[in-house]
């Protein structure tokens, strides 16, 4: 008998399988109360799969004949032990579960295929925190229709740790800094999982993919936190129809959002959901930093793309050592799981001049190692505003430049080809301080000029001509100004000061760099 | 005549394309250096095992001696000083924060290499070998490491491969270099699987 229990409870989701079989079986029972407390019930598939260690809890299983099939009643309560599954750890004791289901097995013959499992509610709590309710579901041989499924999360931040933090921070060591706060409900109607055998191998192997369409509804009051952004009093009401036909509108509210410091004071949106994807329901603007940010157009499809378009005007940037003004007429954007990709430019007002950014590209941005790539373009850059702002020391004039194919990795430079030239402008000095041709020397050859002391402490130049490539850890700095075999970073009018390239192709190591960085930083603090 | 000539060009033709060889280069030496200096980097000092770093950002990412100037004018460039080196060495940002990923992972690693949980493949991944021993948090633990390992070394091929300018479809070869090296490096009770196949106890 106890073992007829154990196959009951244990293959009862999957007994439709096979049903020819299992019907003598089950016409063998009827009625059954069975109620048993287990502890120290461990189990280590070989494989490490799954698992199950020490558990202790309560199992209750009732059922009862009836015409045409078996009413079946079960519980199970966990309180201590510990599961693993797949990646997914749990430990009993601190998240309890409580798994309830009334169910019914019907004997219906019908194309060969006979019985049918009913559940008329099946309800999960975990941790006293999260509750799932499935109600009117039916598991039919290769297809399973649920009638209702509603989430519950009172508190998401430990069912966010438990579940995602935990199992991913490993591969995904940015899950460590996001934090999440609040409540999560969602409510899933006309849940239909159909069995497709997609391809000759799952045909072979016997696998199958069950294809799931659903309507849901998603509600999610909370605090989002990242590592340069935090969205607080945030209220999403969004309905989603996945892999199903419809229409209707949602809403994203947030109240607070910090963004790298700069703040937006609230933000509403109307969202408008479709088969597949939501998108937003008319053009928004958002008052940003003294100027604003239109998004034209925004559509999110399922499993995941991202597509829209924007525009930007005169947002106010003021981070250390930059201020300055981003503009963008018009920035088409797509991202999907491994990619996004922006069309269009950004222009930057700053330092008196302006500066061009793009061909931007993010390589696997939802990875640790995701590329920013982008091209900068600079002109009309005026020197002295910019050394007012970086400690390089008092130059004058007007340069323009380029950054072709800079990647940033780990927030890093991992390389890029700069040049740099200065423009001859009437009316504008061109002089260069003795405190930057030492900066410059220092990055360039590692040490300031030898006689520092005794010369005076402004020089007029006549060109700036400056090349810096960074590739695999090693900087390369050329002269682009070049007289008599001798590459000149700096060329001196009639009288000046020349800033020679000594050793032209000269291999600098990113360390070394580095270390010339910090001497020049340590001399501004003195 | 004209079918004469034509098969003639056509030797000709079938001779110049038979002679035609395409070498796809391999720099085995410098693949060898850079994967004995990776992987000395990441095991070289962490042979015992060091308590667990805290959850928040790698130590180096922050450089707290550093007068607050620097670190915020200067931290795309000093937030990875803590590994490059010589101008020699094959490197760039990304191989830096793998590395240093991995010489953080390695000492939680080790336990599981002694013990015989894992074991070093000949494809210059790691592998489970056996759960014994291992309660359920350990194994979770162990699968997490796993595949956050493999998934680095993974990019790392990746990188190597590209700095040194190799071929992709030549990665086997250079996977099969940091195997050996990762072997070399295993502490006493890893299984090693040798180029047959075969696992055999460190």
């Amino acid at each position: 008998m106890l073992s007829k229990i154990a196959v009951l409870f244990l293959i009862f989701p999957l007994l439709q399988l096979e049903a020819e079989r299992i019907n003598s079986f089950y016409n063998s029972i009827s009625s059954l109360h069975l109620k048993q407390s287990f502890s120290n019930l461990s189990y280590f598939d070989p494989n490490g799969a799954w698992g199950i260690e020490g558990l202790q809890g309560k199992a209750l299983i009732e059922t009862r004949r009836t015409e045409g099939g078996i009413d079946i009643n079960a519980l199970l309560n966990l309180r201590s032990g510990q599961t693993l599954w797949d990646r997914w750890f749990f430990d009993w004791q601190k998240t309890p579960l409580y798994l309830k289901a009334g169910g019914a097995l019907r004997f219906i013959k019908r194309n060969k295929i006979n019985n049918v499992v009913t559940f008329k509610k099946i309800v999960l709590k975990l941790a006293h925190n999260l509750n799932l309710r499935l109600t009117g579901a039916v598991l039919a041989p290769q297809a399973l229709n649920i009638k209702r499924i509603t989430l519950e999360v009172k508190d998401i931040a430990p069912i966010f740790d438990l579940l995602l933090r935990q199992p991913f921070e490993e591969t995904y060591p940015f899950l460590a800094d996001l934090k999440a706060k609040g409540s999560l409900e969602a409510t899933a109607r006309g849940i239909y999982f159909a069995s497709q055998k997609r391809s000759e191998y799952q045909r072979q192997s016997g696998n199958i993919y069950l294809q799931p369409r659903a309507k849901i509804f998603c509600k999610f009051k909370g605090d989002i936190e990242l590592p340069y952004a935090s969205f607080k009093d945030i209220h999403l009401a969004l309905p989603i129809f996945f892999q199903t036909p419809g229409q209707a509108r949602g809403e994203l509210k947030i109240r607070h959002i910090s963004l790298k410091g700069m703040r937006i004071p609230s933000l509403n949106l109307s969202l408008f959901s479709f088969k597949n994807g939501f998108s937003l329901f008319q053009p928004t603007q958002l008052k940003l930093n003294q100027g604003s940010l239109t998004i034209h157009s925004f559509k999110i499809f399922w499993p995941f793309l991202i597509q829209g378009n924007l525009s930007i005007k005169n947002v106010f940037l003021s981070w250390p050592y930059f201020r300055g003004l981003l503009s963008s007429p018009k920035l088409d954007f797509k991202l999907d799981l491994s990619l996004l990709r922006v069309k269009g430019k950004l222009h930057l007002k700053a330092y008196g001049g302006k500066i061009s950014i793009e061909n931007i590209i993010i390589k696997s941005p939802f990875s640790p190692s995701a590329k920013i790539m982008a091209d900068i373009s600079f002109r009309d850059i005026d020197l002295e505003k910019f050394s007012q702002q970086f400690p390089l020391g008092r130059i004058q004039g007007i340069v323009k430049g380029q950054i072709k194919n800079l990647v940033i990795a780990y927030g890093q430079p991992e390389s890029f080809d700069m040049t740099i030239k200065s423009v001859k402008k009437k009316g504008k000095r061109q002089s260069i301080s003795l405190k930057a041709v030492n900066n410059i020397a220092i990055l360039a050859q590692g040490h300031p000029i030898s006689l520092g002391g005794l010369l005076p402490k402004e020089f007029s130049y006549q060109k700036i001509g400056i090349r810096c490539t960074l590739k695999n850890d090693i900087f390369i700095i050329h002269g682009l100004i070049k007289r008599d075999g001798v590459e000149y970073l700096v060329k001196r009018r009639l009288f000046g000061i020349n800033i020679i390239n000594r050793s032209p192709g000269q291999r600098v190591p990113f360390k070394e760099m580095l270390k010339r960085f910090k001497q020049i930083l340590k001399e501004v603090k003195k | 005549m004209k079918t004469k000539r034509l098969s003639t060009v056509v030797f000709m033709l079938v001779c110049f394309l038979a002679c035609v060889t395409v070498n796809i280069y391999f720099p085995a030496v410098e693949a060898q250096k850079t994967a004995e200096k990776i992987v000395k980097d990441i095991r070289g000092k962490s042979t015992l095992p060091k308590k667990k770093p805290k959850k928040t950002k790698p130590e180096s990412w922050h450089l707290k001696t550093e007068p607050a100037q620097i670190s915020r004018i200067g931290r795309l460039f000093i937030t990875s000083a803590y590994a490059q080196e010589g101008a020699l060495e094959v490197s760039n940002t990304t191989i830096r924060a793998l590395k240093a990923s991995m010489k953080k992972r390695y000492p939680s690693l080790m336990s599981f290499l002694q013990k015989g949980n894992l074991g070093e493949n000949n494809k210059g991944f790691i592998a489970v070998r056996s759960w014994q021993g291992l309660n359920l948090r350990q194994r979770a633990q162990l699968k997490r490491l796993l595949e956050a390992e493999n998934q680095d070394r993974r990019r790392l091929y990746q990188e190597v491969a590209k700095a040194l300018q190799i071929d992709p479809s030549q990665i086997e070869k250079l996977q099969k270099i940091f195997a050996k090296e990762w072997q070399k490096t295993a502490p006493q009770g890893t299984w090693i699987q040798k180029e047959n196949g075969r696992w055999v106890r460190k």
